[in-house]
């Protein structure tokens, strides 16, 4: 998917320029105090990592598997040489394997250079000031990774927060806290590779170490490639799941993908996890299932609501289930099935419900009649704030809307 | 009613294994104390513990299906290098960690499993040892070979007694599973061992192999990724076969117990690993097509005409066309597509016949209809298991396979212990989130507290050397109680509880925080943020417990109850040796951060509860807290259940004197040395977690007014058993007696408390209790305290024994003999508040 730069706001635009400006720099700088060898090496192994097959992440776009070399960079190498080698090195196996465009070639320069510099001057530190030994060793390894990641982190959520509006802070806590132990497992090999180059103390010896994880650790990665496979058969499951629905009722497909875009737009807006936004996604597509189970000409909302709950209660993740069984709650504790008020329904499940709503009464699908226009369903919805729907979610929910059908509107 | 009758005997027989389980960890334990652990085995076993716990959370899925666990990495080293206490312990430890949060039974397993394998691995290798092999490296290779023998063994063992799948079979299958990762595993122990030989300091012994074991982690991690997404897959498809079984209420579940039946028999009939998998993944999918068919005809009791027939054969096309639409599943289409296929050729669609049918679908077809006869449908109600094999027998050959009839039959042959998914009552508590939560709160606050209230003496001892002072600080930390009890009941009764403890929590944080620097000014001062603290406890107390019935079911309070109190014991054992140990080495200042740190994790862990804010409380209008305060008095007063256990504290409580008693007995009257009083102590102490750990893995059926009169009883005999007689032993004995009854009282007082209590007055309720304990301690600590300087230790006792029992019994004579009919039935509603 190519994103021309151009699109980009304007501000978004000169925070990227002057971040790889200060790049450039910083490098310039760096290289005085770089040996030459170090630099080539390094520029070569990074370039290399990105023949590395890509992970697909879950909450779409796509990892490098390379953040186990960046924390073996920064035991092994001084902070200057990381910063360039990493750079350059990471800005070319973008470029020339990946085909990425340049701007974002550029911007993970600046999202994994400095960070990995950073790394490498705590680890440092701490090495100089302690005595030799596995101890300090291993502190340096994990405090790298925790320097790295934070960082990193921070700078990729001030990249979403300028391009797309995240919020910055919440954005940054929770990509920091979630896979924390995976994050950790960065380390122990690093640890070991940094023993041994100091025992063998030349700069080939630790090249070549360097070299062999980068081929090593991804090697065990591409196991990964299952991931692609297995995630296209999950979602060819909710897909089939979803094709039976539609011989029971034909629209429920429709409804279910806008309520989907809906619903996650708004829980992002709201704060909510990635995965947590992820799960709401999968229940807004799956929220009518129960119908498979009780035919339409019976309909008792609640009912469906529990038997869907107990249907997807199947799936690994328990959220999905959660929010299906809840969506049909009432914010004044009067809904059903369990009654359960206020803030004790999930989130997830009160932005459910209020998506679910405003699409029925958008497009007039049961218990409505016939469709209304945006600004009807507009005080409708706000009408049943407060005792049906949750008043903070229904305000979100409408300003999403607005904009969704502006460029819903722009685009055609 | 049966059901519940035969679930409670099984949930017993659980009990029971489980906490054998417990007490064969134990006696390891006390075996290696006594076997005279050196320090760096200790933390070596501590290091193991941890490392195999966080290496249980990663389990390596085995293709197609079962697991592996990374634990021999740490597990082998730990054995060649610290010796097999080390060893058994870090591994003890570190897999009953998998009680929280896995199916207990499958923690059993796998912990009998290793330790097992563990024990005859260390006795041969011992062996070895003194038959000469020397080198390390070739003692930890021949460790990690004879523990994968021996654990292959013993798995493929009771694979053959659970699930009737033959020996050879299960070798081969562990074999070609597991072999290869367990080589690997070993070789890691092997340069683990080599690496520390060469640098052989205590670091090096204990950080190297926990670094192999991250670094083998690192290296697996991608493989264990792809097994969750695996089975996350897996739980997919059966979201599939849910869907099409919630079609029809009489086949709920049915297509879930199809698979897992064709597993099993798939397996008896010696297939192939791959080719079960495939079988399990058909007998899920095989009725996927229904999806399609109306419910009007799927649902249809009477004989289908020619045309509905036509559309319910379709099933089976369009089935096969759903899986063959989900890529991954495509060599499970050809066994769903003949689903319906019979040895004679009538089947449907193709008609095919005898070897032309694969093998995968004649056993589904089998399971299919076995399930399908043995579960009422509309059209007639379910048949025996027998009346279901004649049924099969009669059309073996034409239209099943007789080979698959005979596979059947030894899977549903009773089997010696078949295991029921549910775990004891304390466990599924613990399993629960908001349980969990405030029972490592309170813990953790408690455990903070005891190390607190050692640091406190031992520090005032220490900048006055006064013991008037010393006691004057004991009895200003426990003097609150009494001051502000009743308003700290209303006020938990009208404000959110959680709310209430997160708020007391953080206060008695800065409290302790303030307190070093208040006690060196003016000691004065000190003590009044004593006082402060303890009424916070106060708070904290009665809200934690009026917070119990929102996170707990009804009929598991006792448990509930029993567990709290004897993982208090355990924190006071721990904390007292903690408290000491804490304070000769960092100095008083940081014991008071520690616990001010452990009143704040214990409101982060409340805060974290998922229980809706105002849980439990009523909502009336509020009137003045002195009018609520006598509502609750007037409460207790009104129900008969509670006046009763309110008078019985009276008598019952007056026993508390014996904390005061017991010191002049043992060292004065009996003579006895201050190690004799330490064992006396602990003794006490062991009888109290005796209690607690009874009540709480059975006390459910036994928690009545009448059981607090006997261990009332109880415990007054053993206070006066504690005066009559010198003799060590007896002491011993009366100490342990006293300490049981007296925690079996609390337990069930509380719990009487808690159940019989409308939720909006329970605060007030408990509140009120612990101010009527803490003065009748006072009086009764006066009284007898006087009676013992003037008459002797021995006299007081007795005297004290005598007056409580009579007490309760006669309070018992008046008030209780109406009370069973009502004490039980009546759960007064309303009540005002």
């Amino acid at each position: 998917m190519q994103e021309p730069f151009r699109d980009f706001s304007s501000k978004a635009k000169i925070a990227l320029i002057l971040a790889v400006l200060a790049y450039l720099g910083a490098a310039a700088w760096a290289a005085f105090a770089s040996r030459p060898v170090a630099i080539i090496g390094l520029t070569i192994i990074f370039a290399a990592a990105g023949l590395v097959r890509r992970i697909p992440n879950p909450s779409g776009g796509a990892n490098v598997p390379n953040m186990g070399l960046m924390i073996v960079a920064a035991l092994l190498w001084s902070p200057s040489e990381v910063l360039i080698g990493v750079g350059v090195g990471s800005f070319v196996g973008l470029l020339v394997f990946w085909k990425t465009e340049l701007w974002r070639a550029s911007l993970n320069v600046v999202l994994w250079a400095p960070p990995a510099a950073a790394a490498a001057t705590v680890a440092h530190g701490i090495i100089a000031r302690t005595s030799q030994g596995l101890l300090p060793l291993t502190v340096a390894g994990v405090l790298a990774v925790a320097t790295y990641r934070v960082l990193n982190m921070g700078l990729f959520a001030a990249y979403r927060n300028l391009r797309f509006r995240h919020a910055f802070l919440s954005d940054w806590l929770h990509n920091i806290t979630t896979n924390w132990p995976s994050q950790l497992l960065s380390a122990p090999l690093a640890i070991v590779l940094a023993i041994i180059a100091h025992r063998l103390a030349t700069i080939e010896g630790a090249l070549v170490l360097t070299g062999a994880s980068s081929l090593g650790l991804p090697l065990a990665r591409q196991e990964l490639a299952y991931y692609y496979r297995s995630q296209q058969m999950l979602s060819q499951i909710v897909e089939a799941v979803v094709r039976a629905l539609e011989v029971v009722d034909p629209s429920t497909r429709a409804h279910g993908d806008r309520v989907s875009v809906l619903a996650v737009r708004t829980g992002r807006e709201l704060g909510m996890s990635e995965k947590s936004l992820q799960a709401l996604g999968l229940a807004a597509r799956l929220c009518h299932v129960g119908l498979l189970a009780e035919p339409n000409d019976k309909l008792d909302w609640g009912n469906l609501a529990a038997i869907g709950g107990r249907i997807l209660g199947k799936f690994p993740e328990p959220m999905i289930a959660e929010f299906v069984r809840a969506h049909r709650e009432r914010w004044d504790g009067k809904g059903s099935p369990q009654g359960r008020q206020g803030a004790a329904i999930p989130l997830g499940a009160r932005i459910l419900a209020a998506a679910e709503i405003y699409d029925s009464a958008l497009e007039g699908l049961p218990p409505f009649d016939e469709p209304r226009s945006r600004q009807l369903t507009g005080s409708y919805v706000i009408s049943l704030a407060g005792t049906v729907l949750d008043p903070k979610v229904v305000v979100t929910l409408l300003r999403v809307a607005t904009e969704h059908s502006r460029e819903l509107g722009a685009t055609g | 009613m049966k059901s519940r009758v035969a679930q409670s005997s099984s949930g017993q027989l659980q009990t029971i294994l489980v906490s054998s389980f417990l007490a064969a960890v134990v006696s390891i334990v006390l075996l290696l104390v006594a076997h005279g652990l050196t320090t760096t085995q200790i933390i070596a076993a501590a290091v193991t513990g941890v490392v195999i716990a966080v290496l249980d959370l990663f389990p390596i899925y085995l293709d197609p299906t079962g697991e592996l666990r990374l634990t021999t990495v740490i597990a082998i080293p730990t054995l060649v290098l610290f010796d097999w206490p080390a060893a058994l312990l870090g591994t003890a430890i570190g897999t009953m960690v998998g009680f929280l949060y896995r199916p207990w039974y499958a923690t059993f397993v796998q912990g009998t499993e290793r330790l097992g394998s563990l024990i005859v691995t260390a006795a041969i290798t011992t062996a070895l040892e003194s038959s000469g092999v020397h080198s390390e490296i070739t003692a930890s290779v021949l460790t990690g070979a004879s523990y994968t023998l021996v654990r292959t063994l013993l798995v493929s063992f009771r694979m053959h007694v659970q699930e009737a799948i033959s020996w050879s079979r299960g070798l081969r299958f562990l074999a070609s599973a597991t072999l290869f990762h367990q080589a690997v595993f070993t070789a890691v122990a092997a340069v683990t061992v080599w690496t520390v030989n060469n640098d052989p300091s205590t670091t090096s012994r204990v950080l190297v192999p926990v670094l192999a074991a991250a670094v083998t982690l690192q290296l697996y991690l991608p493989r264990i990724l792809r097994g969750e997404e695996q089975r996350r897959v897996l739980a997919g498809v059966s979201v599939l076969a849910a869907a099409v079984d919630a079609k029809d209420p009489y086949t709920a579940d049915h297509s879930i117990e199809v698979a897992e039946l064709s597993r099993r028999v798939a397996r008896i009939m010696n297939l192939e690993e791959p080719e079960v998998h495939r079988i399990y993944l058909a007998g899920l999918l095989h009725d996927v097509g229904k999806t399609v068919v109306p419910a009007s005809i799927l649902l249809k009791s009477s004989k289908l005409t020619d045309e509905e027939w036509q559309v319910m054969r379709s099933h089976v096309e369009a089935g096969v066309r759903i899986v063959q639409s989900i890529e991954g599943l495509a060599d499970v289409a050809p066994i769903v597509a003949a689903s319906h296929e019979q040895l004679d050729g009538r089947g449907y669609p193709a008609g095919l016949k005898e070897d032309e049918v694969p093998l995968g679908s004649r056993i589904n077809l089998v399971i299919d209809a076995y399930n399908a006869l043995t579960t009422n449908r509309p059209y007639r109600a379910a048949l025996s298991a027998d009346a279901a094999f004649l049924e099969l027998e009669k059309n073996a050959g034409t239209q099943f396979d007789p080979r698959v009839i005979d596979a059947l039959r030894i899977a549903l042959r009773p089997r010696p212990y078949i295991p029921t998914r549910s775990a004891p009552t304390w466990l599924w508590l613990l399993q629960q989130p908001a349980f969990a939560l405030l029972w490592v709160g309170e813990l953790v606050s408690f455990l903070g507290d005891q190390i607190f209230f050692i640091a406190l003496s031992l520090w005032i001892y220490n900048l006055t050397a006064s013991a008037t002072l010393l006691a004057t600080t004991l009895i200003a930390a426990t003097v609150g109680q009494g001051l502000l009890g009743f308003f700290a009941g209303a006020i938990v009764d009208r404000a959110d509880r959680r709310g209430v403890i997160i708020a007391t929590d953080i206060g008695r944080a800065l409290i302790v925080a303030a307190l070093p620097f208040a006690i060196l000014h003016s000691i004065p001062a000190g003590l009044a943020l004593l006082v402060m603290l303890n009424i916070g406890t106060v708070f904290f107390r009665s809200a934690i417990f009026a917070l119990m019935p929102s996170v707990v079911r009804h009929e598991d309070l006792p448990t509930a109850t029993a567990l709290f109190h004897s993982t208090e014991r355990i924190a006071e054992v721990i904390g007292g040796v903690l408290g000491g140990a804490i304070v000769l080495t960092l100095g008083y200042h940081l014991v008071f951060y520690l616990d001010a740190l452990s009143f704040l994790m214990s409101a982060m862990f409340v805060g974290l509860m998922p229980v809706a804010w105002r849980a439990g409380l009523a909502s009336v209008a509020r009137e003045r807290i002195t009018v609520e305060i006598g509502k609750g008095l007037q409460f207790i007063w009104r129900t008969p259940l509670h006046r009763t256990l309110a008078l019985l504290i009276v008598p019952g409580y007056l026993t508390l004197a014996f904390d005061a008693l017991q010191t002049p007995m043992i060292i004065k009257t009996a003579g006895l040395s201050a190690v004799a009083f330490g064992v006396i102590n602990s003794v006490l102490g062991i009888g109290k977690l005796a209690a607690s750990i009874v009540l709480a893995g059975s006390g459910k059926q036994w928690v009545s007014p009448g059981f607090t009169v006997i261990t009332f009883l109880l415990t007054a005999l053993a206070a006066a058993l504690f005066g009559a007689n010198k003799a060590y032993v007896a002491l011993c004995l009366a100490a342990f007696l006293f300490g049981f009854g007296n925690i079996a009282t609390t337990i069930a007082n509380t719990t009487l408390s808690i159940a019989y209590t409308p939720p909006g007055l329970l605060g007030r309720l408990l509140a009120s209790r612990q101010v009527f304990i803490a003065g009748i301690k006072v009086i009764a600590l006066l009284l007898f305290g006087t009676i013992a300087d003037v008459a002797g230790p021995p006299l007081a006792l007795v005297s004290l024994g005598l007056v409580s029992g009579l007490g309760v019994a006669i309070v018992w004579f008046f008030t209780g003999r109406q009370l069973p009919k009502a004490a039980a039935a009546h759960v007064p509603s309303g009540g005002g508040g």
